[in-house]
C-alpha cells in the first residue's frame, strides 16, 4: 500500500465530485420522505466519523468497504443506462470501459494524485455550473431528462463521505482552516435543497440542463468518484476484508438492482 | 602505470589503438632525463602548451634530479601553466587528454600531470533561436560547457554558486557540470541529482535529452517531463535562485534544469521585463492556447459527430454542407489533415530555410487551398486543426506533449463523443497530478495549492511585490521528499 498522503481541503472537494455524480442518478419529488432522505445520512455520517475516526473494527471497515463496493457498481450500472437510454448515445459501451479504465488507472497511481487532480476538476465543474446557470437564466430549456434509481441513490451519495474518511483516515492531514470546509458544507446544503426542488427553473438549469457540457463534468465525476471509491477500497483494506466486502458488496448491489426491477 | 616512460607510452598507444589524433612529444631535457607529453590533436592551444610548458622545460637545469624528485621540480618550479591537476591512472590521462589538457609524463615516476591548456574550436556565443526574447540578453549557451560556466559566473557573481563536474557515458566519457546554488538547493536534492546520474548506465551521451530519463523520479519515459531544458543563462540563472539545479552537458547548449513544475511552461524571460499587466495576458493567452492546441480538433469532432445541436443554426447547416461534400468519415479527415500538418512542420524544420519556405508555400496554397476546392477536406475542418497548430506555436515547450494529446483526444472524440474528451482529460490530469520530480510536485503550485507561490503563476505580480518573498521550488507543498 502507498503511504499517500492527502490534505483534508484536497479530501473535500474529492468527496463533492463523488456526490455530484450520485446525484445525477437521483429522480424525485420533493417531499417529507425526500427531505428525511437527504437529512438522515448527513447525520449518520457524522456518527460514524465520531465513532469509528481512524480505529474502525475489521467488521466495520469491511462493511464500509462492501457499501462502497456497491456503490461503485450502482454508478457504473446507472452511468451506462444514462448514456444508453436517456441520451440516447450510441457507444456506451465504450465510455463504460473508458470509466473503469480510468478507476482501474487511478487505483494503481494513489489517492494522492487522485485527491490533487480532484481540485483542478472541481473548478471546471464549479466553472460548468455556473455557467449552465446563467444559461437557465435565460430560459434555456434542457433537452434531456435525468432517471435513475430514484432514492435508492441518495443514502449511497450521502453516505460516502463518512465511509471514505474512516477508511482513509490514516492518509487525511488535518488543517486548521475551517472555513473552505464550512463553505464546503453550504454548497453541499445548495444542491440538496436544488434537488428537492427540481421544479425549480433554476434547479432544472444547474441539474437537468446544458446537455454537452454538464453531462461531460457528471462523466468526469462519475469516473472519478469510481476512482475514490476503489482506491479507498482496494488501498486501505486488506486482503481478507476486500475479500469480504466484494461479496456483501455484490449481494448489496443485487438486492438494490432487485428491488429498483421489482418497484 | 609503468615506472618505464617507454613502457607507459606503448599502453597509452595501445589503448588508443593507434589513432590518429592521439599525440606524443617526447622531450629530452638538459641532464638527459626523458618526459613526455600527451596531448590529443586539435583538443589543445597549441600556443599555450609551447609557451607554459614545451619552452620552460627545454629552457631548465634540473641538474642530477630524475623520477619522482624531477617532476616535483618541473612541477614547482618549471611549468607556468595556470592549472594542473595530478593523475595517477593511465585511464585518467587518456580522459584528460581527450578534454584537451596536455599529460606530462615523466620516467621513472609514477605520477603524471594534467595540464591546463585546452583550445579546441567552438561555436562562439550566439542569441538561441529556440528561446528568442524581445527584452533581454541575446547570449546563449554553447556547445562548450566551460564557457556555458562563464556566463553563469558572469551573472551570478556570488561565492554560493557552485559548479561540480564529473562524467557519464562509459564509452563517450561526456563531462557535466552540476550548477547549483549552495544556500537555495538542499543537500538532499543536490546528493540524489549526482546519485541519479552516477547510476546513469548509459554508453553514449550525445546531448541532454538522453539523460532526462535518468532524472525523473519514476525512470519512465513519460508524456510530461519533470526535467526542463533551457538555451538561455538568464533563464538558468533565475531557475537557479529558486532552488533548482542545473546541469550542464558538454557538447550540447541546452542545459537540464530540475526539477521542472507544469507552470513553467508558460513563463518566459520578457513576462519580467514587461509590465506585469502585459504579462499577465500573455501567460493567461498562453494558457487559452495550450487547451485550443490539445482539444480543440478533438471537441470540434465530439460536437459534430455526437451533438451537433450545440452548434448555432447557420454555423451547423455551414458544417453539415461541408461534410456532406467530402469523401472522408469525419474523424479519418482530421487525422489526415493533422498528419499532413505534421509532415509539412517537420519537413519545415529539417530543411535549409529557403527550401522550409517553399514547403509552407506549397503546404498553404497547393494542399490546403486545392484540397479544400477539390473537395477532399472541408473547410471547417481544416480550419479546427489549423487553429489547433498555431495555438501549440505559443507554448513550444510542451509542443511533444500537444502533438501527442491532440491526436489521443481527436480519436477519443470521434470514437466516444464529448464524454471520452472529458473522461480523457480526467486521465490526463490525474497523471500530470501523479508525477513529481525530487519530491516536487510537478502540478504545484496550482495543486498541492498554494496561495504563496501563485504570485507568479496566471499573473506576475510587480516586482515590489515579487522580491518581498523568495521563492523555492523545495518549500512547494509536497515538495519535502528530499528534504530530509
Amino acid at each position: 500500500m502507498k503511504n499517500d498522503r492527502i490534505t483534508l481541503s484536497q479530501f473535500s472537494f474529492s468527496m463533492f465530485l463523488s456526490l455530484l455524480s450520485a446525484l445525477m442518478f437521483i429522480k424525485g419529488k420533493p417531499s417529507v420522505p425526500n427531505l428525511a432522505a437527504a437529512v438522515a445520512p448527513l447525520a449518520i455520517d457524522l456518527l460514524i466519523v465520531a465513532f469509528y475516526k481512524g480505529g474502525a473494527p475489521i467488521a466495520v471497515k469491511a462493511a464500509l468497504a462492501a457499501y462502497m463496493f456497491a456503490y461503485c457498481v450502482l454508478v457504473a450500472v446507472s452511468f451506462c443506462r444514462f448514456l444508453y437510454k436517456d441520451l440516447g448515445y450510441g457507444p456506451y459501451w465504450g465510455l463504460a470501459l473508458v470509466s473503469v479504465g480510468f478507476a482501474y488507472f487511478c487505483s494503481v497511481k494513489g489517492i494522492e494524485p487522485l485527491a490533487r487532480a480532484s481540485v483542478i476538476i472541481s473548478v471546471f465543474v464549479f466553472a460548468a455550473l455556473i455557467y449552465v446557470t446563467v444559461l437557465s437564466l435565460f430560459k434555456v430549456e434542457p433537452e434531456f431528462e435525468f432517471d435513475g434509481f430514484s432514492g435508492f441513490s441518495l443514502p449511497f451519495s450521502l453516505l460516502l463521505p463518512a465511509a471514505v474518511y474512516v477508511l482513509l483516515y490514516d492518509n487525511i492531514i488535518p488543517e486548521k482552516k475551517y472555513i473552505p470546509y464550512i463553505l464546503f458544507g453550504i454548497l453541499l446544503a445548495v444542491i440538496v435543497f436544488y434537488y428537492l426542488l427540481p421544479d425549480d427553473k433554476a434547479a432544472v438549469g444547474i441539474f437537468k440542463g446544458a446537455d454537452g457540457l454538464l453531462s461531460a463534468v457528471l462523466s468526469v465525476a462519475s469516473a472519478y468518484s469510481l476512482s475514490t471509491c476503489a482506491q479507498a477500497v482496494v488501498g486501505n483494506t486488506k486482503k481478507r476484508e476486500l475479500l469480504a466486502a466484494v461479496f456483501l458488496g455484490a449481494v448489496f448491489a443485487a438486492a438494490v438492482v432487485f428491488l429498483y426491477c421489482k418497484i | 602505470m609503468n615506472i618505464s616512460l617507454k613502457e607507459n607510452i606503448n599502453t597509452l598507444k595501445t589503448k588508443t589503438s593507434g589513432s590518429a589524433d592521439f599525440t606524443v612529444r617526447e622531450l629530452r631535457l638538459r641532464n638527459g632525463e626523458s618526459v613526455a607529453i600527451i596531448t590529443t590533436e586539435g583538443m589543445s592551444d597549441k600556443e599555450s602548451l609551447a609557451i607554459s610548458v614545451v619552452n620552460p622545460m627545454l629552457g631548465c637545469d634540473p641538474k642530477k634530479k630524475r623520477g619522482e624528485e624531477l617532476f616535483d621540480y618541473l612541477v614547482e618550479n618549471v611549468l607556468s601553466a595556470g592549472e594542473v591537476i595530478p593523475v595517477d591512472t593511465l585511464v585518467d590521462a587518456l580522459r584528460f587528454s581527450m578534454s584537451g589538457f596536455a599529460v606530462l609524463m615523466v620516467d621513472q615516476s609514477l605520477r603524471m600531470l594534467a595540464i591546463g591548456v585546452q583550445g579546441y574550436s567552438h561555436r562562439s556565443v550566439s542569441e538561441p533561436e529556440s528561446e528568442l526574447v524581445q527584452r533581454g540578453s541575446r547570449e546563449g549557451f554553447t556547445e562548450a560547457s566551460r564557457i556555458n560556466m562563464t556566463l553563469i559566473r558572469r551573472r551570478m557573481k556570488t561565492p554560493d554558486l557552485v559548479f561540480e563536474t564529473m562524467t557519464v557515458g562509459s564509452v563517450s566519457k561526456t563531462e557535466l557540470v552540476l550548477v547549483y546554488l549552495e544556500k537555495k538547493a538542499t543537500k538532499s536534492s543536490v546528493d540524489e541529482v549526482r546519485k541519479r546520474l552516477k547510476a546513469c548506465d548509459i554508453k553514449t551521451v550525445l546531448g541532454s535529452g538522453y539523460l532526462v530519463p535518468y532524472l525523473e523520479d519514476s525512470g519512465k519515459n513519460e508524456v510530461f517531463t519533470g526535467v526542463g531544458i533551457t538555451e538561455r543563462p538568464d533563464t538558468l540563472c533565475g531557475k537557479l535562485t529558486e532552488g533548482r539545479i542545473g546541469i550542464i552537458v558538454d557538447g550540447t547548449p541546452s542545459v537540464l534544469v530540475i526539477p521542472h513544475l507544469f507552470v513553467e511552461n508558460f513563463q518566459s524571460v520578457d513576462d519580467y521585463s514587461n509590465r506585469p499587466y502585459f504579462a499577465a495576458i500573455i501567460r493567461i493567452l498562453k494558457y487559452i492556447s495550450y487547451f485550443a492546441a490539445v482539444l480543440f480538433p478533438g471537441i470540434y469532432i465530439a460536437l459534430v459527430n455526437f451533438h451537433p445541436d450545440y452548434f448555432p443554426k447557420e454555423l451547423l447547416k455551414n458544417i453539415r454542407e461541408s461534410i456532406d461534400h467530402t469523401p472522408l468519415p469525419l474523424i479519418l479527415e482530421v487525422l489526415v489533415i493533422d498528419f499532413i500538418y505534421e509532415v509539412m512542420r517537420e519537413s519545415g524544420l529539417r530543411l535549409p530555410k529557403v527550401l522550409g519556405h517553399a514547403v509552407s508555400i506549397v503546404g498553404a496554397l497547393v494542399i490546403g487551398d486545392c484540397a479544400i476546392n477539390a473537395g477532399i477536406i472541408g473547410a471547417p475542418t481544416l480550419m479546427s486543426v489549423a487553429i489547433a497548430a498555431i495555438c501549440s506555436y505559443v507554448i513550444p515547450d510542451l509542443y511533444p506533449q500537444v502533438t501527442v494529446l491532440r491526436l489521443s483526444f481527436i480519436v477519443v472524440g470521434g470514437m466516444l463523443g464529448i464524454f471520452g474528451v472529458a473522461s480523457l482529460s480526467a486521465v490526463v490530469l490525474v497523471f500530470m497530478c501523479s508525477k513529481s520530480t525530487l519530491g516536487v510536485v510537478y502540478m504545484s503550485p496550482l495543486t498541492p495549492f498554494s496561495q504563496r507561490h501563485m504570485r507568479d503563476v496566471f499573473v506576475r505580480l510587480g516586482w515590489k511585490k515579487l522580491s518581498k518573498y523568495e521563492m523555492n521550488v523545495q518549500n512547494l507543498k509536497g515538495g519535502s521528499a528530499y528534504e530530509k
